[in-house]
């Protein structure tokens, strides 16, 4: 089973490039693989506690409030994200700006509490939170890497190629997220469809049909 | 029971303050640090315009910064400082960009007639674009770049100057309306400069 979710967040039914969840700061914080790097463990950290919670005290919750108490705790741990970078990793802090505080906001996290922990013991739900981002945080770190390396010349911010080259201004623009993932979906989907000839079936986890962020 | 509409009040005010007593206590517990870290960093900008020798700890920061000398003139305040032979008076600027306010500070020498730093702490400029203004090469420039007639000119399509006495430095390709911001600042800094310290 633990295989199974892992597999499913990992590729099949990636948050990023198959559900297309997340997309907001997938755009915004891939510029440089140090902050992409930075930004996804505190959404795989934030995902991962709170399905937990939520798959704690699910049996708790009202329904009425479900999705209220399910944005309480996730806001609760993004704030202790926010609040441990700016105390520890300062500079860090400053150039992800607002887009930690908007982890709240991400639907990876509230679609899978909603779909996943709400109905699952604690440590599948766990499993799932942290699978969950760390298919986001591959999606990223690809997407950071051309960023990177063409907006900047540069890996994990040590200069790779030489100086003559010529930085692709559109690169350190969010736009250009856009562009490289999706090529990274037509690639990814190319792929799955050489690997399953038939269609396959829906799969039992639907996503609830939030706004993309 | 778990439906009732008692029992769903009771509930949701005790998550909330669990959650937000635990919040207040993370809270507590990171401000002071998270107050010393701006405080530090607002101080590494003061010491990077005058010139100070770069360092790496908060204690070298601190005691670099014990002996700079805090002046307030006008209700502005001032930071004289004389690193490796330099003098330097510095200040704090802040003047509209392109999307928003831009934060750092200016160095000049104690007669007027150099900028001898410029740093940047905080700006929301176009990123790959005005935001460059961050970068060490653009704000490199300014030190000991030669005033004319007062004023520094930011020029357009520089090709690296390297001309410390011609008054001006390159800009910034694509960003000319940040370009033209940080122009204004300056100017509006080295007047109030002159009103003030004289010279």
């Amino acid at each position: 089973m633990y295989k199974q979710i892992l597999k499913d967040n990992m590729w099949s039914q990636n948050p990023i490039f198959m559900q297309i969840l997340g997309i907001c700061s997938a755009l915004a914080v891939t510029n440089l693989l140090v902050n992409t790097a930075i930004m996804s463990l505190g959404v795989i950290g934030v995902t991962g506690m709170s399905c937990l919670t939520v798959s704690i005290i699910k049996d708790l919750i009202p329904r009425k409030v479900r999705m209220i108490t399910q944005v309480l705790i996730i806001a609760f741990y993004t704030v202790i994200v926010d609040l441990v970078l700016k105390a520890y990793v300062p500079e860090v802090s400053k150039t992800l700006g607002p887009y930690v505080g908007l982890i709240i906001t991400n639907c990876i996290i509230m679609g899978r509490a909603e779909a996943f922990a709400q109905s699952n013991p604690p440590l599948p739900a766990l499993w799932d939170g942290i699978t969950s981002g760390l298919g986001y945080m591959a999606v990223l770190m690809i997407v950071a890497f051309f960023r990177e390396l063409l907006g900047f010349g540069s890996l994990f911010g040590i200069q790779i190629l030489p100086q003559s080259f010529t930085p692709w201004t559109i690169m350190v623009s969010p736009p250009s997220a856009f562009f490289i993932l999706g090529i990274l979906i037509w690639v990814g989907k190319s792929i799955m469809a050489r690997q399953v000839p038939q269609v396959a079936p829906q799969p039992a986890t639907a996503v609830p049909s939030a706004p993309v962020k | 029971m778990k439906n009732t509409f008692l029992y769903t009040i009771i509930f949701t005010f005790l998550v909330c303050f669990l959650f937000v007593i635990f919040l207040s206590f993370t809270n507590a517990a990171t401000i002071d640090k998270i107050q010393s870290n701006k405080e530090i960093a607002e101080q590494k900008a003061i010491l990077q315009v005058l010139g100070a020798p770069q360092v790496a700890t908060k204690q070298e920061v601190l005691s670099q910064f014990s002996q700079i000398e805090i002046v307030t003139i006008n209700e502005r305040t001032y930071f004289s400082g004389n690193f490796e032979e330099k003098p330097a008076i510095a200040t704090a600027f802040e003047g509209p960009g392109l999307w928003g306010t831009i934060y750092g500070y200016i160095a000049l020498s104690p007669d007027m007639s150099k900028i001898l730093g410029f740093t940047v702490t905080d700006q929301n400029e176009t990123p790959g674009l005005g935001g460059r203004i961050s970068e060490d090469w653009f704000q490199n420039q300014f030190n000991g770049e030669t005033l004319i007639n007062d004023s520094i000119v930011i020029k357009k399509g520089g090709t690296g100057d390297s001309d410390y006495t011609n008054g001006s430095v390159d800009g910034i390709t694509g960003a000319t309306r940040t370009s033209d911001s940080i122009q204004a600042i300056l100017d509006t800094y080295i007047d109030i400069f002159k009103k003030d310290i004289g010279g």
